[in-house]
């Protein structure tokens, strides 16, 4: 799976408006139910809520990947937020978060959905490129980064 | 020898069944009426239910006459207090397991040296550096030191595509001249062969090969197996275990570590200086998706559930790490790990018991380990000035069918013996036997 099929340039927010963790996925899952990638709001917010309770997506390396899945969604979605200064997502290597991708799907898609964090966690491994997105200054950029990226590492699958 | 065994658990079990193959006696004492029962109904020994801190207990068991006690309860404290006991009674060799790894500690108060133990054993750091050599050791399912180091036993899985595969044993030495090996044993569904030379190797055998160390690496080539380069490493399970590994193998490798304990994995936290630890569920896809573990070279899995261990493995199995390694505890299991896909794991029980073994051993033998999951040891001997293997070429002296005798080690030279061969005594000879035959081969060597 790759990321530019389940993430398009209207869902690259940046920078994000919120400043704080529950507001930043709040902004981001309204603005999947604005563009109508997502019927049922609420849930689909608890669920990436209570998710976060049982351990924090900050991955490590200013990445945090909050997700969750709830009736309402029709295909796996993410969309990716780039703050605009450093925030505390409790990440496990405790350093501050600037770069969130939201990633929601149906209960009943495990796989691609397990793909689909594989592949964010891959592509955020390297440095050289975090450091490109967060240099982006538009939607369009951020989407050219990551089609580079993918099309360089991993033109084979 | 008369051996009395403090705590009839795994390790004290196993190792009263190990020793009742050869002629020792064996008083086992055990305070849980289950493992009594258990005990006393399938081992070849005497047991007593009581409790090992008790000094009426060890004078009835014969402490007075006992030549080693190897107490082994889940308690430090009974077993420290036993071997410090057996000691006044004059005891001569005495080993007490620790769970603490502060006895461990040259400067404790209480450690081996003050209080006199021969040998105090830490099962989880036994299982943690068996984990590591396995780690380092790429494609081998088991990797044996004997020989200091020169002499290497190693448990290979042959997959389906195998160009040593159907060809006599025989023929195979022939075709790889240059390299110093030898299959020793055959495990093939749940029976344990010793080879001869017209036996073959088929698909799904588990191998056992003796081999010069730095042939190790051409073993593996011409078993198909490809070496994997390890950079990223996930462990799962922050406990003893898990903390040795992850603090070892930090120092070379990007380790991560799982342990669903908060006050475990900040314990971790602090104590490990490169790791990162992540305080998650090991069974959580998503967790383990997110911390890359399609990116990993290694998944190693010791959390103190066996069920846990194998499914985590599995799943990473599954995910394509190219190496998983689980910690099995429960002795039942160890038979039917390589059948479902697991093919390298450490059990805490085998090693440690292993390791008392190895103490235990006297005369002409220096090094032993039984192998999980098959009925068969590896055993090291030095032969004696004028015993009987040192007599006649190997041919003819009539050596037990069940046994065959896998390297010698002469001058820092290491060499496969074949029949014309004659042992000389102070040789290092590295044989596999099956157990029953063991004290027979011993025979040969004193």
């Amino acid at each position: 799976m790759k990321l530019i099929d389940i993430l398009s340039d209207d869902h690259v927010i940046i920078p994000l408006k919120s400043h704080e963790k529950q507001e930043i996925i709040e902004e981001m899952v309204d603005h999947l139910y604005d563009t109508k990638k997502i019927k049922n709001r609420d849930k689909i917010l608890k669920a990436i809520l209570d998710r976060e309770k049982v351990m924090s997506t900050g991955v490590g390396d200013h990445v945090a990947i909050p997700h969750g899945k709830a009736d309402g969604v029709k295909d796996i979605v993410a969309s990716l937020g780039i703050t605009a200064s450093d925030v505390d997502f409790h990440s496990i290597d405790n350093k501050p978060v600037r770069l969130i991708f939201l990633l929601v799907g149906p209960p009943d898609k495990t796989g691609p959905h397990l793909k689909a964090l594989s592949r964010i966690s891959r592509l955020m491994h390297r440095e050289d490129f975090r450091a490109k997105l967060l240099a982006s200054k538009t939607a369009k950029e951020v989407m050219k980064n990551i089609r580079e990226e993918e099309e360089k590492y991993f033109d084979t699958n | 020898m008369n051996i009395i065994i403090i705590g009839a658990g795994d390790i004290g079990y196993h190792l009263a069944k190990m020793l009742s193959y050869e002629k020792h006696d064996i008083m086992l004492i055990e305070k849980e009426q289950d493992r009594y029962t258990r005990a006393s109904e399938t081992l070849d020994a005497r047991v007593i239910h009581g409790s090992g801190t008790s000094f009426t207990l060890l004078e009835s068991a014969g402490v007075e006459k006992a030549d080693l006690v190897v107490a082994v309860t889940d308690s430090d404290e009974t077993n420290l207090l036993a071997a410090i006991a057996a000691k006044q009674y004059g005891v001569e060799r005495t080993v007490a397991r620790v769970k603490n790894r502060e006895f461990l500690r040259t400067d404790a108060p209480i450690n081996a040296q003050k209080f006199n133990i021969d040998l105090i054993i830490h099962p989880e750091s036994v299982a943690a550096q068996g984990a590591v050599r396995l780690l380092r050791q790429g494609a081998a399912t088991d990797f044996i030191e004997f020989a200091k180091g020169k002499i290497i036993v190693m448990g290979i899985q042959l997959d389906r595509d195998n160009p040593i595969l159907n060809i006599p044993l025989s023929e195979l030495s022939k075709r790889y001249p240059e390299f110093i090996f030898r299959v020793i044993a055959i495990h093939r569904k749940d029976t344990t062969k010793i080879p001869r030379g017209n036996d073959f190797l088929i698909h799904n055998d588990r191998i056992f090969v003796i081999v010069a160390r730095e042939n190790v690496q051409d073993v593996v080539r011409i078993t198909g197996k490809e070496d994997v380069k390890i950079e990223d490493v996930m462990i799962l399970g922050g406990g003893q275990t898990g903390y040795i590994i992850a603090h070892e193998l930090e120092k070379e490798y990007n380790v991560k570590i799982i342990e669903s304990n908060v006050e475990k994995s900040y314990d971790l936290a602090e104590k490990l200086k490169r790791a990162l630890v992540i305080k998650g569920d090991g069974l959580d896809l998503d967790l383990l998706a997110m911390e890359g573990i399609v990116d990993m070279d290694a998944f190693i899995a010791v959390t103190g559930d066996d069920e846990t261990n194998i499914v985590s493995c599995l799943m990473a199995k599954h995910l394509k790490v190219p190496r998983i390694i689980a910690l099995i505890n429960r002795t039942d299991y160890w038979s039917i790990i390589p059948t479902i896909g697991i093919n390298a794991y450490v059990s805490k029980q085998l090693l440690t018991v292993n390791s008392i073994l190895k103490f235990i051993r006297r005369g002409a033998i220096v090094n032993v380990a039984s192998i999980p999951g098959i009925a068969a040891e590896v055993i090291e001997l030095i032969p004696k000035k004028a015993s009987k293997i040192t007599r006649k070429p190997l041919r003819e002296i009539g050596f037990p069918s069940s046994a065959i005798v896998g390297a010698v080690m002469r001058d820092d030279q290491v060499f496969i013996p074949v029949g014309d061969t004659q042992v000389k005594a102070g040789d290092k000879v590295v044989l596999v036997s099956l157990p029953a035959d063991i004290h027979e081969v011993e025979e040969f060597f004193n």
